[in-house]
């Protein structure tokens, strides 16, 4: 039998207090009823002392009633042995060691280091360790199975050389998915033993603000597993950051955006894009500060903007590069001037805007300045009849990859579409319709109407069609329906052929057929056509370190390998498919080179830090338990052996509470003993007659 | 116990042992048994009692009520005459008795209610004899009981019935029960307090002043017991207060002689407070016989030179003051 709290032993002293006032009390017994008390006062007790006990049952329980209450008090328990076997049994241990950018900052790795080797050499002699790495992702670099393995004694050094292998680098920091994942890691190597084995995940990390913890808060933890997380602290605390923003403009320059953490003792930097100029910049901590480069405004070349002036120079720069414009044809076969607004051509002029990542340059053939088909591709519209050649020529800048859109005025030009692509054309026919039909079943996954595809803008009943030509017989097994008339009549049909394909509108965009060209999705949707073949979007592909890049995104529909040359100078070849893509791990410029059907072709990216990388503050343990986070309390951590003896004896007198029997068996003590009082003094009322 | 001289030369006393007295169950042989002795020898009764006396004729006028139109003047002289009185002139006296729980102690072997009871029941036995009309109040906190004064027939037997019913009241208040009474006695008499008067005079002052203001003649007797007095008790006890039910522990050795002094300042209090008034105040230790109580009061009544006015009014069957 043990005592948690032996100090409240001392209160058996107490039971000498019955026996003092059974030996020493007050005389009076009974009562005097008197007619008023307002003259008299109460006297302090006249006291005697006897010599002999009356009611030694009563003083027994008064006694036994003290005893039981001071040791209720003392809170006893048993020890067991196989209860205090929990503290020696071995556990499963996940050793996390933070590699994201924020670790670079002076000393931290170090620290890590030295905490791994300290978890190492606390770990008992049955635990199961395993050794990760984290930034975004979780990497084993000492799996459980593998440290199983090893020889006793080998275990850790083994541990501590792949440690010596690794550095932080340039990747942002993600908790709020390693720590499930390594959870999940843990418990589904541990297998049955999960049961009974307790699992601690011990995270060795700068815990900075931007390590993504919200995705936390909705794992569920397993009762068996608890996380330990030891901070490294910096050194420094004034870290700045540097991000660009926005695209290359001509007017404004290039912008950058400088953040200054809380705290930081640092107020003024000076930031530095690559021609040379040095701007001072005050920002006082936890604002950020824009500042303009004009002086950049004209160079092609990717830019480094530089900052200097604070503690941690990790996340001091920031790359750019000016995204190259490609020049889109766009050809229209068709009637007009472009100063009639009765004409087609007027609006179809005016519908392609030039964007930072490609401009236009259109052609009407009613102008005869139509550009050679055969060394370029582009977009072409097609709103009349052609003739043989005109078809055999569209056909071939088709295949090529031209995109050729019909506007199926008439049923004949509707049959021209089919031509070009090489089909037979089904039956067509000019559609009776009662009043206007609408567009439906509109494809919104397809990427011409990929803008749209939003609950605010997927409106497409705004667009009256009151004449157009119904496709009686069947369509090309390839052919694809992007969009429907009243009666799932097609309205536009996709018809690939080669590397090209040609669109076909069953309805006219003007005048007598419909509002094509006056509808509000009129323009989105030449542009998002453009885009859509041009691979262009309004804005430059931003790269994160840490991102897949997709590499199909650059090189579009050509084939064979693609040259990747990292920030660091290191190349490699990379098939391209739609699923390839290549991990941006350093920030700076990469550089893309292939070769597609106009010859060799080069491209740079610029792949910058995650800015949340840049938040240095730590994040407080109490942040993390406020997730749900199983944290030991912070308290219990630092405990020595003896407070964590203590500790294990509280966590088993709390679980076999005999307190509580004791303290139960008290109050049934003090009932008798209330009842005997009672009775006794009853007893004795009627014998001592009242004064 | 009570030490003043009532034993004649022959050492045998004159008056009755109260405690032989209150033995005697029914209230009105008590009476009978003080009062009959009592009034041996006594020459002159000491309330001024008279009877309805007869004033003037008047002739009857329309208007006036045909009940008091004398039917035998008529009779005789064929007149109509109206028969105007005097008023009446007996006295009116309010027996006001405390029936709080603190009168219900007693060390001897009758409790201060039955002294107070016997006192009262005498008074008013005394009252109704002279043909004076008595009235009864009974009280604790509030009035319990109220008999207006009459006189008349089975007064006397309901004031005593009323005597007699057990002290069941709570604690001691005199202020509401003498308000009541200041409020509800218009007419000018004689009022007599008898209680142990073991509360706060605070209100008492006040209230006898209305009644004293109103003309009236004020008598106290405040019953205590010798215990009460004395506080003769030996051994320390819980003491329970018989109206609120507190209890606290007393040594009464040690408790002695503050419980006299307080007591004393309390009575010296209730004294002045009385001669101040004018009233007659009379401390009746329940050992006390009787019939000293109350000849001491006779007496002192006797010399009291100014009683209450006793105007004679005139009271005409119209209610007009002639």
């Amino acid at each position: 039998m043990s005592f948690l709290t032996p100090l409240y032993l001392a209160g058996l002293a107490a039971i000498g207090l019955p026996i003092l006032f059974h030996m020493i009390r007050r005389t009076p017994k009974g009562k005097v009823p008197f007619s008023t008390l307002m003259f008299l006062e109460a006297s302090p007790p006249r006291v005697t002392s006897r010599s002999r006990i009356e009611h030694w049952l009563l003083l027994l329980l008064r006694a036994a009633a003290l005893i039981l209450l001071a040791l209720a008090f003392s809170r006893p328990f048993l020890r067991q042995s196989e209860d205090l076997a929990v503290d020696s049994k071995s556990k499963r241990r996940a050793i996390l060691v933070d590699v994201s950018a924020s670790m670079r900052r002076e000393g931290l790795w170090k620290q890590a280091c030295e905490k791994v080797d300290a978890v190492l050499k606390d770990a008992q002699p049955d635990d199961s360790i395993g050794l990760f790495v984290f930034d975004q992702e979780l990497l084993p670099l000492l799996s459980f199975e593998e440290w199983s393995g090893l020889q006793a004694g080998h275990q850790s050094a083994i541990a501590q050389q792949r440690l010596k292998e690794v550095s932080p680098g340039w990747l942002g920091t993600d908790l709020g998915t390693i720590l499930p994942e390594a959870v999940t890691t843990a418990l589904d190597e541990t297998g049955d033993e999960a049961v009974t084995r307790a699992t601690e995940i011990t995270v060795i990390t700068d815990l900075q603000r931007g390590s993504r913890i919200e995705g936390l808060q909705t794992f569920e933890w397993p009762d068996s597993v608890t996380v330990d997380i030891q901070q490294v602290e910096a050194t420094t605390s004034g870290n700045a950051s540097v991000q660009v923003v926005g695209s290359l403009d001509r007017r404004i320059g290039l912008r950058a955006r400088i953040d200054n953490v809380v705290d930081s003792p640092h107020e003024r930097f000076k930031v530095e894009a690559t021609s040379g100029v040095i701007q001072e910049v005050h920002v006082p901590p936890e604002q950020n500060r824009v500042v303009q480069f004009k002086d950049v405004s004209d160079t092609s070349q990717p830019i480094v903007v530089s900052l200097s002036g604070d503690d941690d120079s990790f996340d001091n720069q920031a790359w750019y590069v000016k995204p190259q414009t490609s020049r889109v044809p766009v050809l229209y076969r068709g009637d007009g001037s472009s100063s009639d607004p009765n004409e087609l051509r007027y609006y179809l002029e005016r519908a392609f805007l030039p964007t930072p990542a490609r401009e236009i340059d259109f052609y009407a053939e009613s102008d005869g300045s139509i550009p050679d088909e055969t060394w370029m591709t582009g977009l072409s519209v097609v709103a009349k009849r052609l003739d043989t050649e005109q078809l055999r020529l569209s056909g071939k800048a088709v295949n090529d990859g031209w995109t050729l859109m019909v506007v199926g005025s008439s049923i004949e030009i509707c049959e021209q579409a089919f031509e070009i692509a090489g089909t037979e054309s089904p039956d067509i026919s000019e559609a009776n319709v009662e009043g206007y039909a609408m567009l439906s079943d509109v494809d919104l996954e397809h990427p011409i109407f990929q803008p749209f595809n939003d609950v605010r803008l997927a409106d497409f009943t705004k667009l009256p069609i009151w004449k157009h030509r119904t496709i009686e017989g069947k369509l090309p097994e390839n052919a694809r329906v992007l969009a429907s008339l009243d009666g799932r009549r097609p309205a536009i049909v996709e018809l690939p052929h080669g590397n090209g394909r040609v669109l076909l509108f069953t309805f006219g965009w003007h005048d007598a057929d419909s509002q094509f060209v006056l509808w509000s999705k009129f323009v989105p949707l030449m542009n998002s056509l453009v885009d859509d073949f041009a691979g262009t979007s309004v804005e430059p592909p931003r790269a994160t370190v840490g991102d897949r890049f997709p590499i199909h995104t650059l090189a579009g529909s050509a084939t064979g390998e693609m040259t990747v040359t990292s920030p660091s100078g290191l190349a490699s070849g990379v098939e391209i498919s739609p699923s390839a893509f290549t991990v941006l791990t350093e920030p700076g410029i990469y550089n893309f080179a292939w070769t597609d059907r106009n010859g060799p072709r080069t491209t740079s990216i610029a792949a910058n830090l995650d800015p949340l990388e840049s938040r240095t503050d730590a994040l407080g343990l109490d942040e993390i338990r406020s997730l749900g986070v199983p944290l030991p309390d912070t308290v219990e951590a630092r405990l020595t052996s003896d407070e964590k003896r203590q500790l294990l004896a509280r966590e088993l007198e709390s679980r076999q509470r005999f307190w509580q029997w004791v303290i139960l068996i008290g109050i049934l003590l003090l009932l008798v003993e209330t009842w005997l009082a009672g009775h006794l003094a009853g007893a004795g009322a009627t014998t001592t007659p009242e004064t | 116990m009570y030490q003043e001289s009532s034993l004649d030369r022959s050492g045998i006393s004159r008056h009755a042992d109260p405690a032989v007295l209150m033995r005697i169950r029914s209230l009105e042989l008590r009476v009978k048994a003080v009062m009959e002795g009592f009034f041996n020898g006594l020459h002159r009764s000491p309330f001024h009692g008279f009877s309805v006396e007869f004033s003037e004729y008047r002739q009857y006028t329309d208007g006036d009520d045909p009940r008091y139109l004398d039917w035998k003047v008529a009779a005789r002289s064929d007149r109509y005459y109206i028969k105007l009185f005097e008023d009446e002139t007996n006295l009116r006296c309010n027996l006001m008795v405390d029936n709080s729980r603190s009168m219900s102690f007693g060390s001897l072997v009758y409790t201060k209610a039955d002294y107070a009871k016997t006192l009262a029941a005498c008074l008013a036995w005394a009252l109704i004899q002279q043909r004076d009309a008595a009235g009864l109040i009974v009280f604790d906190e509030e009035v319990e009981d109220i008999i207006p004064a009459r006189f008349r027939h089975g007064q006397l037997r309901q004031i005593l019935m009323t005597l007699e019913k057990a002290a069941g009241g709570t604690s001691t208040d005199l202020t509401k029960p003498l308000e009541k009474v200041a409020g509800q006695v218009r007419k000018r008499g004689l009022v007599v307090l008898v209680s142990d008067l073991l509360a706060s005079i605070d209100g008492l002052e006040r209230n006898l002043g209305y009644l004293a203001a109103a003309g009236h003649e004020l008598v106290v007797f405040q019953i205590l017991d010798p215990q009460e007095l004395n506080f003769e008790f030996e051994s320390p006890a819980l003491f329970q207060d018989l109206e609120s039910g507190r209890e606290i522990y007393v040594d009464p050795v040690s408790a002695r002689t503050q419980y006299q002094e307080r007591l004393q300042q309390h009575l010296a209090q209730v004294q002045q407070t009385c001669e101040k008034l004018g009233a007659i105040y009379e401390l009746c230790p329940t050992d006390r016989p009787l019939e000293i109580a109350l000849s001491e009061f006779m007496l002192r009544r006797q010399r009291m030179k100014a009683g209450p006015a006793r105007i004679p009014q005139r009271r005409s069957p119209a209610g007009r003051s002639a």
